[in-house]
C-alpha cells in the first residue's frame, strides 16, 4: 500500500464513492456505476491523469450484470495508475465514450466494442478494427466458441484435392470432402473505408497495403491526396489478429508463455517477463536476486535486438541497404547468442512463473562482451553512414512531427513520446526489476519528428549496452527459480524418484499453477512503450482473462495525426519510425 | 613492293564437338527456372524476423538466385507466405496469388502458414493451403534460416524436375 499519498487527492476528487477505494498491486481501483464513469474520467483528466492506457471488459457469465468494463489511466506527473470499473448488463451494454477527453479512446473503444459488444455512446465510428466487416458476434465473450470460424472466402480442402489428384486414399474414417468452389466475382473487402471517394474533384484516394513493400507489418492506410499532400487518412489494422486473448483463456498460466512470446516478436523476452511478473504479483511470489538481475539484463538485451530490427527495417525502406546489412548482422549474432541460452532464435519461451527456464550456459557472458564490442563497431558505422547524410535528413527531419501534448492525448509512450521531448520512461518513473539500482539516462528528442525517433532509439541502444555491462558486473550467484511448489516444477530426478514430486509435477502440467482470484495490471517499458498486462484470475489454473495493453496498437490510433499534411512518400519513413509490430498490435 | 596486306589473325580453329551442347528441353528449362526465383514476400508475422535474417549477409539467399524480392505479384514467381494468415487476410492472399503469372510456386513459411500453428481459433486460418495451393512447407516457429534454405533447395529440385511438354498438354 505504498505511495498512497499520490492517491489521496484522487480519492478526494472522485468523491464519496472513491473514499475507501483500495490500492491493488499499485493501482487505485475505483468501482463506479456506468453512468458515473464519464464524469470521473473528466475529474481524472483534470487531476493530471493525462494518459488513457486502455479500455477493456471482463465477461462474468452467468453473473448479472454480466460485464465489467475496465478503464486504465496513467499520470505522467504522479507516476500513478487508476483503474475504473463499471458493471454493465448484457441487454443494455452501453457506456459513455471518452473520445472527447482522450484521443486514445478512438482505437481502444473500437476494440472493446467488437470484442465484447460494449457500445460507446458518442464514439461515432465503431467499425470493426481487428475483426472484419460481416463478422457476427463478439469473440471474447465467454459464450463465443473459440473455434467458430467465419471465413470471408470459400476455403479449399487440400486433403481432398490431393486424393483427387491420385496422391492416395483417405483413411476410411475420414470421408473425402468436396473442394470448395472458387469465388465468383470480386473478392470481398474485409474493411469498410471511412471514405471511398475523394471529397473534391481535384483529389484522389490512394490505398496502401495491407500487403505493401513499404509497410513491414500488415497495415492498411487509405489516404486522400491533394497533389502529393495527404489530407485525410483512414488506418486499418487487424490483418494479424490471431485470437491471442481468446487462446489464453483456454491454456494454463504456464502454457501461454509461448503465446506471449509472439506478441512483440522482436523482443519476446520483455513480453515474457512482464507477463510472468503479473502472475507472480497475483501469487505473491518474490523472485530470487539472480533471476531479478538476469531478467533485467535480458530485457535490455532484447531491447537492443528490437531497436536494431526497427532501425534496420526503417533504413532499408529508405534505401540504406548497407546499414541494414550491418545491423542485421549484429542482430544475428544476438539471435544465435540467445539461442545458446534459450534454444530458439526469435521466440524464446524463456520466462517462467517464479524464475527462468534455465541458468546461463558456460561462457555465455564472455560471448556477450564480444558481441557488445561488435555493437560499438557496427553501430558506429551506421552513425557514420546516415546521421549526416543529406538524403536521410531530408526524408526524416520535420516529417511526421508530433507534439508532447498530442502524443499524450493519443496515449503514446516509449521512444515516440520521448522523441517529443518528454523524459517519460517506466524504468525511471516506476522502477521495476533492478532498474532502480542501475545508472542510465533517458534520451529525449527535440522536435518529435522521424529523425528524433531514429536518434532516440540509437541512443537508447547505447544506454542498454551500458546497463547490460552493469548487470553483468553485479549479477549475483544463487538459484534462478524460487523454491515454491505452487509454480516451480520439481527437479526431474525427484519427479522420477518420489511420489510427492510426481504428483506436484502432474498437477502443475495438467491443472496449471493455481493463481489466487484477483486482478492485476503490470507494465514494463517495452521497446515500443508501455506494455501492460491486465490479468484476471478466478482462482483456477487457467486465466479468466488476459488483456494486453499493446503500445503498437495505441500508436496506430494516432498515426493519422503524423501523416496528414506530409507527402505520400513520407508514409514510408513515418510508418517505419513508429515500429508497429503486427503480433502485438493485432494480437 | 607488292600490295600491302594487313595481317589478320587467323580464326581460331574451332572444334565442332565443343560448339554444341545437347540437353533435354525439360532439363534446360528447369535449370533456367530454378536459378531465377523471384520471390514475393507476403510477410505478416514473427517469421518476418527470420525472413530478414535469411535474406541478409550470414545466410544470403542470393546464392540460390532467390534473393531479389519483387514487390509486385505480377513480376514474381515464388509466393513466400511468411507468418500467420487470418480470415481477414485471406481474400488479400488469394488476390495476390491470382495476380501472379504462371509458372508460380508457393512456399508456406513457418508453422502458422503450414497449419495455423498453435493458433487454432476463430481468427487464424489453419494453413494457407486452405486458400492457395502450396508447393513447399517449411516447419518451425519460426523456422531456422537453414530450414528455409533447405526448403528453397528442395523447391529448386522440384522445379528442375518438372516436365514441359510441347504437344499434348498436361504437365
Amino acid at each position: 500500500m505504498s505511495g498512497d499519498a499520490r492517491f489521496d487527492a484522487v480519492r478526494a476528487a472522485l468523491g464519496a464513492g472513491a473514499a475507501d477505494a483500495p490500492v491493488e498491486h499499485g493501482v487505485l481501483v475505483v468501482g463506479l456505476a456506468a453512468h458515473e464513469v464519464r464524469a470521473a474520467a473528466g475529474v481524472l483528466r483534470h487531476a493530471g491523469f493525462d494518459v488513457l492506457l486502455d479500455v477493456t471488459a471482463v465477461d462474468w457469465l452467468p453473473r448479472t450484470p454480466r460485464f465489467d468494463v475496465v478503464w486504465h489511466f496513467y499520470s505522467t506527473a504522479l507516476h500513478a495508475r487508476v483503474r475504473l470499473t463499471a458493471p454493465v448488463a448484457e441487454d443494455a451494454c452501453e457506456v459513455d465514450s471518452l473520445l472527447d477527453l482522450y484521443g486514445a479512446a478512438s482505437f481502444v473503444e473500437r476494440e472493446c466494442h467488437e470484442m465484447y459488444g460494449i457500445r460507446f455512446r458518442g464514439h461515432g465510428d465503431l467499425r470493426p478494427l481487428l475483426l472484419y466487416e460481416g463478422f457476427v458476434g463478439h469473440p471474447l465473450r465467454k459464450d463465443y466458441d473459440k473455434r467458430a470460424e467465419q471465413p470471408l472466402i470459400p476455403m479449399r480442402d487440400p486433403v481432398a484435392e490431393r486424393v483427387a489428384a491420385g496422391w492416395g486414399e483417405l483413411p476410411p474414417a475420414e470421408p473425402a470432402r468436396a473442394p470448395a468452389p472458387l469465388p465468383a466475382g470480386p473478392l470481398p473487402n474485409p474493411v469498410r473505408p471511412a471514405f471511398d471517394r475523394a471529397s473534391r474533384e481535384d483529389r484522389v484516394v490512394v490505398n496502401i497495403g495491407p500487403s505493401h513493400p513499404a509497410t513491414h507489418g500488415t497495415v492498411q492506410i487509405i489516404t486522400e491526396l491533394e497533389g502529393e499532400k495527404i489530407v485525410r487518412v483512414d488506418v486499418h489494422c487487424g490483418y494479424l489478429h490471431r485470437g491471442f486473448e481468446k487462446e489464453c483463456e483456454s491454456h494454463t498460466w504456464h502454457n501461454l508463455i509461448p503465446y506471449v512470446d509472439r506478441l512483440n516478436y522482436c523482443s519476446a523476452l520483455i513480453n515474457d517477463f512482464a507477463y510472468v511478473e503479473g502472475v507472480e504479483k497475483l501469487m505473491g511470489i518474490e523472485i530470487t536476486p539472480r533471476c531479478l538481475w538476469l531478467r533485467t539484463l535480458l530485457s535490455e538485451y532484447s531491447r537492443l535486438a528490437d531497436h536494431l530490427t526497427c532501425i534496420a527495417a526503417a533504413l532499408m525502406e529508405l534505401g540504406a541497404m548497407t546499414a541494414f546489412l550491418y545491423l542485421v548482422m549484429l542482430r544475428d549474432w544476438i539471435y544465435e547468442h540467445l539461442a545458446d541460452l534459450t534454444g530458439a532464435r526469435v521466440t524464446y519461451s524463456y520466462g517462467r512463473i517464479g524464475g527462468l527456464a534455465r541458468d546461463l550456459p558456460e561462457g555465455w557472458l564472455e560471448r556477450l562482451e564480444w558481441i557488445l564490442g561488435r555493437y560499438d563497431e557496427f553501430v558506429g558505422r551506421v552513425h557514420g553512414l546516415v546521421d549526416r547524410n543529406r538524403i536521410f535528413i531530408d526524408r526524416m527531419r520535420d516529417v511526421g512531427v508530433l507534439t508532447t501534448a498530442e502524443a499524450l492525448d493519443y496515449g503514446y509512450t516509449g521512444p515516440i513520446l520521448r522523441s517529443t521531448g518528454a523524459a517519460r520512461d517506466l524504468r525511471k518513473d516506476t522502477p521495476y526489476l533492478a532498474y532502480a539500482e542501475l545508472d542510465f539516462e533517458v534520451p529525449v528528442g527535440i522536435k518529435g519528428d522521424n529523425y528524433d525517433r531514429y536518434y532516440v532509439r540509437m541512443r537508447e541502444m547505447d544506454e542498454s549496452v551500458h546497463m547490460i555491462r552493469q548487470c553483468v558486473d553485479r549479477l549475483p550467484a544463487g538459484p534462478v527459480d524460487v523454491d515454491d511448489r505452487r509454480c516451480t516444477f520439481p527437479p526431474k530426478p525427484l519427479v522420477y524418484g518420489e511420489i510427492e514430486s510426481l504428483i506436484n509435477h502432474f498437477k502443475l502440467v495438467i491443472d496449471g499453477p493455481r493463481v489466487p482470484a484477483g486482478s492485476v495490471y503490470t507494465a514494463h517499458e517495452s521497446p515500443n512503450g508501455e506494455l501492460g498486462f491486465f490479468l484476471v484470475s478466478d482462482g483456477t489454473g487457467t486465466p479468466h482473462k488476459v488483456h494486453v495493453r499493446a503500445p503498437s496498437f495505441v500508436h496506430l490510433g494516432g498515426l493519422h495525426r503524423m501523416l496528414v499534411g506530409d507527402q505520400l512518400a513520407d508514409v514510408v519513413p513515418t510508418f517505419g519510425s513508429i515500429n508497429m509490430i503486427g503480433g502485438e498490435c493485432d494480437r | 613492293m607488292g600490295a600491302r596486306t594487313i595481317p589478320v589473325a587467323a580464326a581460331p580453329k574451332r572444334h565442332p564437338a565443343l560448339e554444341y551442347l545437347t540437353t533435354r528441353k525439360d532439363e534446360l528449362v528447369g535449370w533456367a527456372r530454378k536459378f531465377s526465383l523471384f520471390p514475393y514476400p507476403f510477410v505478416t508475422a514473427c517469421c518476418a524476423m527470420e525472413f530478414m535474417a535469411v535474406s541478409s549477409t550470414p545466410y544470403d539467399t542470393d546464392r540460390f538466385g532467390a534473393a531479389l524480392p519483387r514487390f509486385s505479384p505480377r513480376q514474381s514467381d515464388l509466393l513466400m507466405v511468411v507468418g500467420t494468415i487470418n480470415h481477414k487476410q485471406a481474400p488479400i492472399l488469394r488476390k495476390v496469388y491470382e495476380q501472379m503469372c504462371e509458372p508460380k510456386w508457393v512456399m508456406a513459411f513457418g508453422a502458422c502458414a503450414t497449419s495455423g500453428g498453435f493458433y487454432q481459433n476463430y481468427a487464424a486460418v489453419a494453413g494457407i493451403d486452405r486458400i492457395v495451393p502450396v508447393d513447399v512447407y517449411v516447419p518451425g516457429c519460426p523456422p531456422r534460416p537453414e530450414t528455409v534454405i533447405d526448403a528453397i533447395m528442395r523447391l529448386q529440385d522440384r522445379i528442375a524436375g518438372q516436365k514441359h511438354p510441347i504437344l499434348g498438354g498436361g504437365t
